[in-house]
């Protein structure tokens, strides 16, 4: 299977409920790799491809939504809830983490893999995000510290000689900086170079 | 009370004080026959004939028990003898209409509280459906998912181009198997909720553990818990009823899950036994490493709860169950080196195959 093929991690105590997913998932094509407990979920060691959770909400140990919180912010993959008994409460908090879908066993199979298909598309994308902000932060860590104090002012629309002015250079100086800014971020223009400094969240 | 039975009362009020004066004399006693009689008619009529008697007695008292009934001329020490009397008359009323008044209220509440104690023992066995209903949906709800996603993963392998038979067999008899085993939830839910007169049935133990345990699962599960079975593989079949015993096991498991509810420190784990106590006894144990009880003796009383929600019922009802089974219910503190941390284990035993004489 290629690099980009999504893997389905199933997440779900009852042995019936693992093996008749993983059956289901690998005969529509998918990598399953299932876990009886968030301890082993968390123990393994995933590979670097577009991936969705299947979580059941009650496990014993650390619960569904314990799980969510644990790894919510790092390179977590999107998450399906299922679970036997959902109550409101439990729901609203697992979809206002970014749940994709909060299903309730007996769930229909469609409407789990469509649940699935949306959770790979986020996660891809979030993926491709992530890699993103990873290569312009590796830019920006070439920067020498006064390239650094140099970009707000360039990226502000300043002129060389009111930068210069500014820092108390010569615009000799900051013409060269600015050079050194746009090569090393591989900013193709003016334009593109303000647009990283955005999503890096320089102004 | 009708005004009928109230001038009966005052009837007897009057009586009342024409006895005392009459046997009064004879037994040089005049005061004391006086008192008692008020005290009967406070005790009997309430207020009023009360009052009436401690009238009619002042009266007499003057007349028959002052050396002169009272006059200007008379001597000091006689107003005070009166003075005292009176008082003694009066407080005697009041102590015995007190007394009265007491005793009818604590009747009132009594009354109160027999209707109560009826009702509540329906109200907890609803709340003992409800949360039973809730672990059976999930109980019936888990091989059902697994069910539909075993289904059409058959369909898929055999859709596929070349079929795969073997994954579509081996997903075919999974269906079979969860389908089975929802099924059997679904029965044994029946047997649980099953209104009939009582019965004594030979059954096996065991059974009636695992029938409970396969219903109590997710409920242990939510709340992390570890359930351990260690059960006599070779226990004779006792006489019983199955939905009675049932009940029994089902209260002291979910009881043994409750007082585990805030432990944090140490493993939650619940343990239930069964085995020959001696050659005709079996003993069933539910051990728990929860908070301990304090008062082992209280809680088998009716409405002695440690819990926030309870009723105080559950235990009461199973010491009658298991009492009417010949058996006998108990506690013990837990005692495991392996775990530290206080917990409790429930006992209960059952004689084999013979029925309570009294049944």
């Amino acid at each position: 299977m290629s690099k980009d093929a999504p893997i389905v991690y199933v997440l779900d105590d009852d042995y019936r409920v693992r093996e008749s997913l993983t059956s289901l998932l690998s005969s529509v094509g998918f990598r399953v790799e299932s876990f009886a407990s968030a301890a082993e979920y968390l123990k393994f060691k995933k590979p670097d491809s577009p991936a969705c959770l299947i979580l059941d909400l009650q496990l014993p140990g650390m619960s569904g939504l314990d799980l969510q919180r644990e790894i919510a912010g790092g390179d977590a993959p999107a998450i399906v809830f299922v679970t036997g008994h959902g109550d409101v409460p439990s729901s609203v908090r697992a979809m206002k983490a970014g749940a994709i879908e909060f299903l309730l066993k007996p769930f229909d199979d469609q409407e789990l893999l469509r649940a699935i298909d949306a959770a790979i598309v986020q996660d891809r994308e979030a993926r491709l995000k992530r890699a993103e902000m990873a290569e312009l932060q590796r830019r920006y860590a070439l920067l020498t510290p006064r390239e650094r104090e140099v970009l707000p002012f360039v990226v502000a629309g300043l002129l060389n000689k009111q930068t210069a002015a500014e820092l108390g250079n010569s615009e000799i100086t900051i013409q060269v900086h600015r050079g050194q800014i746009m090569r090393k971020m591989a900013a193709s223009s003016l334009a593109d170079l303000v647009k990283m400094a955005g999503k890096l969240g320089i102004s | 009370m009708g005004k009928h039975s109230r001038l009966k009362y005052y009837g007897l009020a009057v009586i009342a004080c024409a006895v005392a004066v009459a046997l009064g004399g004879p037994v040089e006693a005049q005061s004391s026959c006086l008192l008692l009689a008020i005290m009967a008619s406070s005790l009997f009529g309430g207020t009023g004939p009360g009052l009436l008697a401690v009238g009619l007695s002042t009266i007499a008292f003057n007349f028959l028990v002052l050396p002169s009934p009272l006059s200007l001329s008379s001597p000091s020490s006689h107003y005070l003898r009166f003075g005292v009397f009176v008082i003694a008359a009066l407080a005697t009323s009041q102590l015995v209409e007190t007394k009265k008044r007491i005793e009818e209220s604590r009747r009132r509440i009594e009354e109160a509280l027999s209707s109560t104690q009826a009702r509540l023992s329906r109200a907890t066995q609803i709340a003992t459906v409800a949360e039973l209903a809730a672990s059976i949906a999930h109980e019936v709800s888990q091989p059902l998912s697994a069910v539909v996603a075993n289904g059409r993963a058959c369909i898929q392998w055999l859709s596929a181009e070349p079929a795969d038979l073997a994954n579509a067999k081996v997903a075919a008899e999974r269906i079979i198997r969860d389908g089975k085993a929802a099924g059997e939830v679904v029965q044994h839910m029946r047997a649980l909720f099953k209104k009939t007169a009582l019965e004594r049935v030979a059954l096996n133990v065991n059974e009636v553990i695992e029938e409970v345990l396969s219903l109590i699962h997710s409920e242990a599960v939510t709340k992390q818990i570890a359930v351990e079975t260690d059960l006599e593989k070779r226990l004779p079949s006792t006489l019983g009823d199955r939905v009675q015993l049932q009940q029994v096991i089902f209260n002291l498991l979910l009881n043994g899950i409750e007082a585990m509810g805030a432990v944090a420190d140490r493993p939650k784990k619940l343990i239930i036994r069964s085995k020959m106590q001696n050659s005709d006894t079996i003993l069933v144990e539910v051990q728990d490493y929860g908070a301990g009880v304090a008062d082992s003796d209280k809680v088998f009383e009716a409405f002695y709860t440690t819990k926030e929600k309870g009723m105080g019922m559950g235990l009461s009802i199973c010491r009658s169950i298991v009492e009417a089974h010949g058996g006998h219910l108990g506690i013990s503190p837990s005692q495991d080196p392996g775990t530290q941390g206080p917990g409790t284990t429930f006992f209960f035993t059952l004689p084999l195959g013979t029925m309570n004489p009294n049944e």
